[in-house]
């Protein structure tokens, strides 16, 4: 049980930083305040305030952002239930049954519902990926270029066909995001691609002011579009509170299902591309087959809040173990995070478990890169809690209080804090024009169908795949058989190709189900 | 008369500007990221500078300005009023060989920039795994080159200081190798461990803390390198010797006042010789090291020369 002892030490390191403390907790009111505006995802918290945690030390930085990818998720319940649309997709499941019992003068008791779900379903999600990644990354550590080449197409495969609803376009959305990495300096040749002959693209396209573009600034051209269109929505709630509140008796008939929910998510969460917004309607609709009540189900049901909230929180940890095991983000959280620790020196990957792998810090403190991952999952344990208890007791009155703020001065303000957190990033006007070029980018694909999340995933995994694959062909005397004689590149290889196969014989069926 | 007075007012107000040098933090651009290797000295750097007796307790304070592989800083540091309250630290191994492999730039260090002193210098490794029979250098050169195998060696990036002593080595030595560039010496390290390449050129700091699986065979330096003392160098092993390190120096824009130049060089000095700043680099596995600004510029000049006909070999060889 070292990971366990591990674990404590963990908690030792994140007890003795006052600033992690006091970040992790100031994360868990942030990512809430974030998910609850509708339009705003924990994606877009993280890309704004990721310039923040260049002053912070690796810990508290790192803590920051992962808790608000946590709490984040959970905030987007309360906008789902009390304003009827979701303020993150990953809760656009929640607003079947969440909204309709709010409606009819019980939103504490949806709210409260969600919040349990959505802690029960984070710890579990946690604790697979505490004791799993620790015991996958000891595979992964002999993996060179040509399993990473593997892994990596795999990864660009799946995330392509499985983000949004057209294979086709998540395919191009994958190959968009592609060609925007290859801007740059080749590192193994050290010729300028794509430069324009400027010094300003010789280190690439950077990755924040590209997220702020695509997740913040086309989020914003959304809203305005919608509020010039009054697009009327119903976001009434009832004035009197009916037996509103939830009691233990609900909450432990719940336990069988917040299981079976929250490992749904974590299987759901381990899958690179395939995240929370996927997970709370895979949730959702088996528990809504399983249940007897079938036919309630959309009306305002208990078990409809709690299925979706407990898978989708469910998905926060699994889905840091591509990152931690193989330096694979298979998240946009974690696509975000890779920065994080890139930008405090740590290389992402099996490596990071290693307990002679040593950190230091502005202030000179030192510690190994395996204490910082095991105080940073106790930063994701304490995060947990700290954002349930704010959303059991807190989460109408956040509710409420967004309610009041008119958003033409929460988005106009919103769009300056973005701005700013581009330029700041690197201090560079250019990241400016950067931001938002991709903010219409963004916007265009949304408005089109394509997947931005796919278009980012690919942004960051197009780089190194391509050194991956350029380096294992130096290292090969045969060419491209290299990846076909490693037997696990070549399972990598043959996992894509199922997935493409699958998805394209699913996605074939539903069409022809539809024209007949 | 006129001119006289224009002159000595001139000179007036210039000896009242830099009478006491520094009135106020100084900037030390970091041409990276925060967080880096250059960073973290910098900041280590920066936070003692301000305890040496010619800094008037002035702190320098670091500010990152990443972009084209370091040389966007140098030059806004280049273009910078010389009144020494912009400066800028970068190893001269890493300027040299960027500035050479980027000629579009144009920008050439030895002339835009003055050279103020060296803090701590990196060293490059002829690593190996641990596991390899050959105990020295020359060992190893005999054991590889009588296998008739093509050495597979990994490096920081394909035209850095790592990378070119690792030319520079197989060349000398005539032994039939294969390169293969990754980002940054980390990546480069890890594919060593991981056993994909049979060795490696890179900073010995980044074998702290793997030296269950790598040794470092040889340092391509003139003297060994008080951080590895036990290693011995190329030329002590009776191989081609080299004469590369690159020392972490600090720069400011060409023409800085007299004063400047003598307040900051003595600082860096100081710094070299405080207990507490050997023990920061320590633990970045680096040693204190000090090169007065005359050294530190004869260095650099060498690096150019060294470095030139390997960074056009390499770029030949693209084409």
């Amino acid at each position: 049980m070292s990971a366990f002892q591990d674990l404590i030490g963990g908690f030792g390191m994140l007890f003795g930083d006052p600033q992690a403390v006091g970040f992790t907790i100031l994360a868990a009111f942030v990512g809430i305040v974030f998910g609850a505006l509708p339009g705003l995802t924990a994606s877009a918290a993280i890309a704004m305030l990721l310039p923040l945690s260049f002053y912070l030390g690796p810990l508290p930085a790192l803590a920051f952002l992962y808790v608000i990818g946590k709490s984040g998720r959970y905030g987007g319940s309360i906008a789902a239930i009390l304003f009827n649309t979701p303020g993150t997709a990953a809760s656009a499941a929640t607003m079947q049954d969440g909204h309709p019992m709010a409606k009819r003068g019980q939103p504490n008791r949806a709210l409260r519902t969600a919040t349990l779900a959505s802690v029960f379903g984070d710890y579990v999600g946690e604790i697979i990926l505490i004791f799993g990644a620790v015991w996958i990354a000891q595979y992964t550590r002999t993996f060179g270029p040509t399993e990473y080449f593997a892994i990596y197409l795999m990864a660009f495969v799946v995330i392509g066909s499985v983000v949004g609803k057209s294979i086709l376009k998540g395919l191009l959305s994958t190959v968009l995001g592609a060609m925007v990495a290859l801007i740059g300096v080749d590192i193994i040749t050290n010729t300028p691609r794509l430069t324009f002959g400027t010094q300003d693209l010789r280190d690439g396209m950077s990755l924040v002011p590209l997220l702020i573009g695509v997740f913040v600034i086309s989020e914003i051209i959304i809203q305005a579009e919608r509020m010039a269109k009054q697009v009327a929505v119903d976001a009434g709630i009832a004035d009197e509170h009916v037996e509103d509140r939830l009691t233990f008796a609900e909450v432990r008939g719940l336990i069988p299902l917040l299981f079976r929910s929250s490992l749904m998510g974590s299987v759901i969460g381990m899958m690179p591309g395939l995240g929370s917004s996927v997970a709370c309607f895979v949730a959702y609709g088996e528990e809504k087959r399983r249940a007897a009540n079938r036919e309630e189900w959309g009306t305002g049901v208990i078990e409809g809040i709690a299925a979706p909230e407990s898978a989708n929180n469910a998905v926060s940890g699994p889905s840091m173990i591509p990152l931690l095991t193989l330096g694979v983000p298979g998240s946009t959280v974690a696509a975000v995070l890779i920065g994080v620790f890139l930008i405090h020196g740590i290389q992402v990957g099996p490596l990071l478990f290693s307990e002679t792998n040593m950190i230091i810090t502005d202030a000179g403190d030192f510690f190994s890169s395996r204490e910082l991952v095991f105080a940073l999952f106790a930063a994701g344990l304490l995060g947990i809690a700290a954002y349930g208890l704010m959303g059991f007791w807190g989460g109408p009155l956040i509710g409420k209080t967004i309610a009041r703020i008119p958003p033409r001065f929460l988005y106009p303000f919103i769009f300056l804090t973005s701005v700013a957190a581009a330029y700041s990033a690197r201090a560079s006007i250019l990241d400016v024009a950067i931001a938002l070029v991709f903010g219409v980018v963004g916007y265009l694909m949304r408005r089109t169908g394509f997947a931005p999340a796919a278009f980012v995933i690919a942004f960051v995994l197009a780089r190194p795949m391509e050194e991956a694959f350029r380096q294992a062909l130096l290292l090969s005397d045969d060419g491209v058989l290299i990846f076909l004689r490693e037997p696990v590149a070549g399972g990598f290889l043959l996992v894509g190709l199922l997935v493409l196969i699958l998805r394209a014989i699913g996605t074939n069926r539903a069409a022809r189900r539809a024209a007949a | 008369m006129k001119a006289f007075l224009l002159a000595s007012a001139a000179a007036l107000t210039a000896s009242a500007a830099w009478a006491d040098y520094p009135e106020r933090p100084v900037r030390l651009i970091v041409g990276f990221s925060a967080g880096g290797g250059t960073d973290t000295s910098a900041r280590g750097f920066g936070s003692f500078v301000a305890s040496a007796p010619t800094m008037n307790e002035m702190p320098m304070v670091v500010v990152n300005q990443p972009g084209g592989s370091g040389l966007q800083a140098a030059q806004t540091v280049a273009d910078a009023d010389p009144d020494g309250y912009t400066l800028y630290i970068i190893n001269n191994g890493t300027m040299s060989a960027t500035a050479l492999s980027t000629p579009e730039a144009g920008f050439d260090p030895r002339e835009s920039l003055t050279n103020l002193g060296c803090v701590t210098q990196l060293v490059t490794g002829l690593q190996v795994p641990a596991g390899h029979p050959a105990t020295t250098a020359a060992e190893w050169v005999e054991a590889v080159k009588s296998s008739g195998e093509t050495v597979r060696w990994s490096t920081s990036g394909a035209a850095t200081m790592h990378a070119i002593v690792g030319h520079l080595f197989m060349d000398a030595n005539e032994i039939s190798h294969q390169v293969v560039p990754f980002r940054g010496g980390s990546n480069a390290r890890n594919a060593l461990v991981a056993g994909d390449v049979a060795a490696s050129f890179n900073g010995n700091q980044l074998v702290d803390g793997f030296e269950d699986s790598i040794k470092v065979l040889g340092v391509p330096s003139a003297e060994r390198d008080p951080a590895n003392e036990d290693v011995p160098t190329f030329a002590e092993q009776g191989l081609e010797g080299l004469n590369v390190t690159g020392p972490m120096c600090v720069y400011g824009p060409t023409g800085l006042p007299e004063e400047v130049v003598a307040d900051v060089s003595a600082a860096i000095q100081a710094v070299t010789e405080m207990e507490g700043f050997g023990r920061f680099m320590g633990r970045s596995g680096l040693a204190s090291m000090h090169l007065t600004p005359e050294e530190g510029a004869a260095n650099l000049s060498q690096l150019y020369e060294t470095f030139g006909p390997v960074v056009e070999q390499i770029s030949a060889a693209q084409n």
